[in-house]
């Protein structure tokens, strides 16, 4: 049990925290602003990748009319493909987090059913360079 | 019949640790009935076992604290299944061990504020790696608003530990005396 005395006792804020908070602020605008150069030009495409591998890519604008693409396995997963964008539709893991993710449409937007290991990922077709996979 | 309760240190380390372990338990499942904030990632919580974490490492002792995430972490095991588990063992550890560490630090002196963002920034990276070896690259585009939420969230749990840590000193002292 160890006792801490009154006169070392910890205070809520020292201006130590600043440079906490600020580095880890400095990390989101960072990230913020690698995500948003890594975002290329052209058509998008809605990729599945199931525990890490390209399942399935469809392009948007080839979506004529609504399509869904079922996920087979343990935890099926089922995705609502339009020209819009894409969804989870349904799942069968007990959170359903991955559906409340709601449509992506834009490039770079990303949802994932972790216990089904399934991840959707809006990319554009055109750029795609390599260094992206690193950067992530 | 006159039976007499010795309380050792250990006695005390033990009983200590055991409702550090079942507090911090209890707060994550009261965490899950708390709805979903809008505007925030689906599934993001506060991490108010952080604070049960920081407590045992300011009253008790590095073992204790890590003793508190693996029982969350096979209590995960049970109730939500093996990802669960070790998302939660990756990012349990790591934030314990950076609060620590943070703790140790005589100079500069954090305040619980700086330990508690640390703590939650630090538990959503290890959860975040994590989640990168299961899924893809796919969930680092979480990572912005994690960033950002953290700073948040651990001001939070910094500001609750402060005040229980206060306050159970105080009672402690009383008792003791």
């Amino acid at each position: 049990m160890r006792e801490v005395s009154e006169n070392r006792r910890r205070r809520y804020v020292s201006p130590a925290d600043f440079i906490v908070a600020g580095l880890v602020l400095l990390f989101c605008v960072a990230s913020v602003a690698m995500l948003f150069f890594a975002r290329g030009e052209g058509e998008l495409s809605a990729s599945i990748y199931v525990r890490g591998e390209l399942y399935e890519t469809v392009e948007l604008s080839s979506v004529k009319e609504p399509m869904e693409i079922e996920v087979a396995g343990k935890i099926p997963v089922l995705i609502s493909v339009t020209s819009e964008g894409a969804e989870f539709k349904s799942s069968g893991c007990p959170d359903k987090l991955c559906m409340k993710s709601g449509v992506l449409s834009k490039n770079g937007e990303s949802a994932v059913c972790l216990p089904a290991g399934v991840s959707l990922k809006i990319e554009s077709t055109s750029s795609e360079p390599e260094v992206d996979a690193i950067v992530g | 019949m006159n039976v007499q309760w010795k309380i050792t240190p250990r006695v005390r380390t033990l009983t200590l640790t055991a409702v550090m372990c079942a507090v911090a338990i209890a707060l994550s499942f009261l965490e899950g009935l708390i709805p979903d904030l809008p505007m925030v990632i689906p599934g993001m919580k506060l991490g108010l076992s952080n604070v049960v974490v920081m407590l045992s490492l300011e009253m008790l002792s590095l073992p204790c604290g890590m003793c508190v995430v693996l029982f969350k972490a096979s209590f995960a095991l049970f109730m939500r299944g093996g990802v669960a588990a070790v998302l939660s063992l990756c990012g349990g550890v790591l934030s314990t061990l950076v609060m620590y560490l943070l703790l140790k630090c005589r100079k500069p002196f954090f305040g619980y504020l700086g330990v508690g963002i640390a703590g939650a920034f630090m538990h959503n990276l290890g959860q975040l790696c994590a989640a990168f070896f299961f899924v893809s690259d796919a969930v680092f585009a979480y990572f912005p608003v994690l960033c950002g939420l953290s700073v948040l969230t651990g001001a939070v749990t910094g500001l609750a530990n402060h005040i229980l840590l206060n306050t159970l000193m105080k009672i402690m002292k009383n008792h003791n005396n």
